[in-house]
């Protein structure tokens, strides 16, 4: 049986594009489906500070989608402006050298709120001793040690209180030089082992419209990691990776997803860059706006997250995915 | 009337052995003691998800059933009894703390939530050892005269149980329904078989430039396979659509520029003369897969020159005279038919 070749000779960021014109040769363009919330989403900015004053905040962009790969990008910073690191922070949190995600205001000159140096991270309970978990945090993400300094310890434990081994983890923190350092729980964790989240659905009827829960995890860019990616060739899902509970349809990278944030009512197309097996692990439920229907329908990068109108800090929102 | 009634709870409690032995070698319910390397099944569980204790238990089962067919002796429905009440102890106390497992009771068939009626269940089937305990008879005996009372008695019986029984609800289900195309997983090798067995892949065999495919993917009820080819002396991407249907499956292909190689940027060679076969039918949404979409936006009708998509200019690239002529072949005809089924 003849195996496709590598995707070396095609540009990853290209993946996407170049199935969209196989697939409208062969079907036909499908046709673009009406966006449920109108709201377009937020321009955010990701980059490293290189100056912060009190008034004006000085970025090194990394963002992908800017003209070059990294540019000098300046946002005003007025009273409105609020920051996180570890919780709500001044200004002073802000210093050269660290890692921002910034809402920017309206206009797209100023920064409305600005996340410095946040990181998440999710997956199974591999080691857990005084101080710290090791997390597998999946085949793409591999192997992750969190410290959890005694001080958020307790906050953890409120939503998370089996740190045991093959129990889920979910946990916002910051960088710090020696690793993730976990502040506060992403969600709550649930109260069954990895990979016993629940039965996937196999008959029936499957909608278009997806309903559910989307999170964010700390990769690069625009993009998404969704859950249901098929392993067979170059589709870029896992073999071994677990079925949704959500009984999601199979995608590939390169698949567009229509997120719309039910909370936030804001609505933009993100595209699969990377399979989602952590999330499948996943049988939860968002309550950021109501309760939201089981299972998490896709992982958005932090920028995107924040593009569509979602709190890093809160973990989820609500969510509606269109696929085809 | 009362003899009659003792007597076919031997046969039920040993048809409900049989088949439980039958169910479980058929479809072994074991599963994975580790996740990422963590063990997952505590200990009691693991007794259930290890294979070879699943076989033997299985035996035992079987062992038992037949035993109750072929001999009289109190031993073996003392030990039923005692089988059957272990059994009631053990799915009461799963459905307590682990009702998400299942109590494989029929093997995978029983995988589902345990639920009151899974303990009702076996409960009852000790009352029915209980109550057989008495009957002086074979089970092969009391099925040589189990024809009047003994046999309509037996008959509401296994109907009753049945009725008690989740694993028949699965049953059904998986004989109404089968997955969905969009959740359908298929080895690649179906997919290639299916390919090749096409009249789209017939039409551009000879265009291919290898036997290699430069992409394969999947999107909903499709999967892509894309090759080099080569018309004219110029070089082209030959692009199969499959579907994943389980029934009446679909292939279409199409031609296009390659855009890396010329200035057409991707511009459908071929394709509209494959996809204009499938006419009406033309499936936009994966409305000819199973399961009907609910935002339906397939009900548009195709451009009369072929697909419309943007890669289709319509213009005359040259290259469009090598594409073979339209063809209404048997696969677009049940492609109609499907999709018309669905609407």
């Amino acid at each position: 049986m003849p195996q496709p070749r590598s995707h070396s000779e095609v540009v990853p960021g290209h993946i996407g594009e170049v199935r969209r014109r196989r697939r409208a040769a062969v079907l036909g363009d499908p046709s673009p489906a009406a966006p449920i919330i109108d709201r377009p989403p937020i321009r955010s900015v990701t980059g490293t500070v290189v100056e912060a004053g009190p008034e004006l905040l000085v970025l090194r962009t990394n963002d992908s989608d800017h003209d070059h790969d990294h540019q000098e990008k300046r946002l005003w910073i007025s009273s409105d402006t609020t920051a996180w690191y570890g919780g709500p922070a001044g200004m002073a949190a802000v210093r050269p050298g660290r890692e921002v995600i910034v809402r920017t205001t309206a206009d797209g000159l100023g920064a409305d709120r600005i996340w410095v140096d946040i990181v998440r991270v999710t997956g199974t309970i591999m080691v857990a001793a005084k101080g710290f978990v090791e997390v597998d945090a999946g085949r793409h993400r591999g192997r992750v040690r969190v410290a959890i300094p005694p001080q958020a310890l307790s906050r953890v434990l409120v939503r998370h209180p089996r740190l045991e081994p093959g129990y889920l983890l979910d946990v916002i923190g910051i960088r710090s030089s020696s690793g993730p350092l976990a502040l506060q729980p992403g969600t709550s964790q649930p109260g069954y082992r990895a990979g016993e989240g629940g039965s996937p659905k196999t008959t029936g009827t499957v909608s278009r419209e997806l309903r559910g829960t989307a999170t964010w995890y700390s990769g690069e860019g625009h993009g998404a990691a969704y859950p249901a990616l098929d392993p067979e060739g170059q589709a870029g899902g896992c073999p071994d990776a677990p079925t949704s509970c959500a009984g999601l349809p199979l995608l590939s990278h390169g698949s567009d997803l229509l997120v719309g944030n039910e909370c936030a009512k804001r609505s933009a197309t993100v595209t699969v860059t990377e399979c989602g097996c952590t999330a499948a692990l996943y049988c939860d439920r968002c309550v950021e706006c109501g309760t939201s229907r089981r299972g998490r329908i896709v992982e958005l990068t932090a920028k995107s997250f924040v593009d569509l109108g979602g709190e890093l800090e809160n973990g989820c929102f609500n969510a509606t995915v269109t696929v085809g | 009337m009362v003899e009659a009634f003792q007597s076919s709870q031997l046969l039920l409690i040993s048809a409900a052995l049989i088949t439980a032995c039958l169910s479980k070698l058929a479809n072994p319910g074991t599963r994975p003691r580790t996740i990422h390397g963590v063990t997952a099944s505590p200990p009691v569980l693991a007794v259930r998800d290890s294979r070879p204790i699943a076989v033997g238990l299985a035996l035992t089962e079987g062992a038992l059933g037949v035993a109750l067919l072929v001999t009289p002796h109190p031993s073996v429905r003392v030990v039923t009894i005692m089988g059957f009440a272990s059994a009631t102890w053990v799915v009461s106390e799963l459905r307590t703390h682990r009702p998400e497992d299942g109590c494989g009771c029929f093997g995978a068939l029983s995988a589902g939530r345990i639920g009151m009626r899974c303990v009702v269940r076996t409960a009852l089937f000790t009352g029915a050892a209980i109550i057989a305990l008495g009957v002086p008879y074979t089970g092969i005996d009391v099925l040589r005269a189990s024809l009047g009372w003994g046999g309509v008695v037996l008959a509401a019986e296994i109907l009753m149980f049945v009725a008690l029984s989740p694993e028949a609800d699965g049953l059904l289900g998986r004989l109404r329904s089968s997955a969905p195309c969009e959740l359908r997983t298929a080895p690649l090798s179906e997919t290639y078989r299916m390919l090749r067995a096409s009249d789209a892949w017939r039409e551009h065999e000879n265009l291919l430039a290898g036997r290699e495919p430069v992409d394969v993917w999947r999107e909903l009820c499709w999967r892509f396979v894309a090759y080099e080819g080569r018309v004219a002396g110029r070089e082209v991407e030959i692009v199969f659509a499959v579907s994943m249907e389980e029934r009446h499956p679909v292939v279409r292909g199409a031609v296009l520029a390659n855009p890396d190689r010329d200035g057409s940027a991707g511009a459908t060679v071929a394709g509209s003369t494959l996809s204009s076969a499938a006419g009406g039918e033309h499936d936009r949404t994966g409305e000819g897969c199973q399961g009907r979409v609910p935002r339906g936006s397939g009900d548009e009708e195709p451009g009369p020159d072929g697909d419309g998509g943007e890669g289709d200019t319509g213009e005359d690239t040259g290259l469009s005279r090598l594409a073979v002529a339209p063809v209404r072949n048997q696969t677009a005809q049940r492609s109609a038919r499907v999709s018309e089924r669905s609407r």
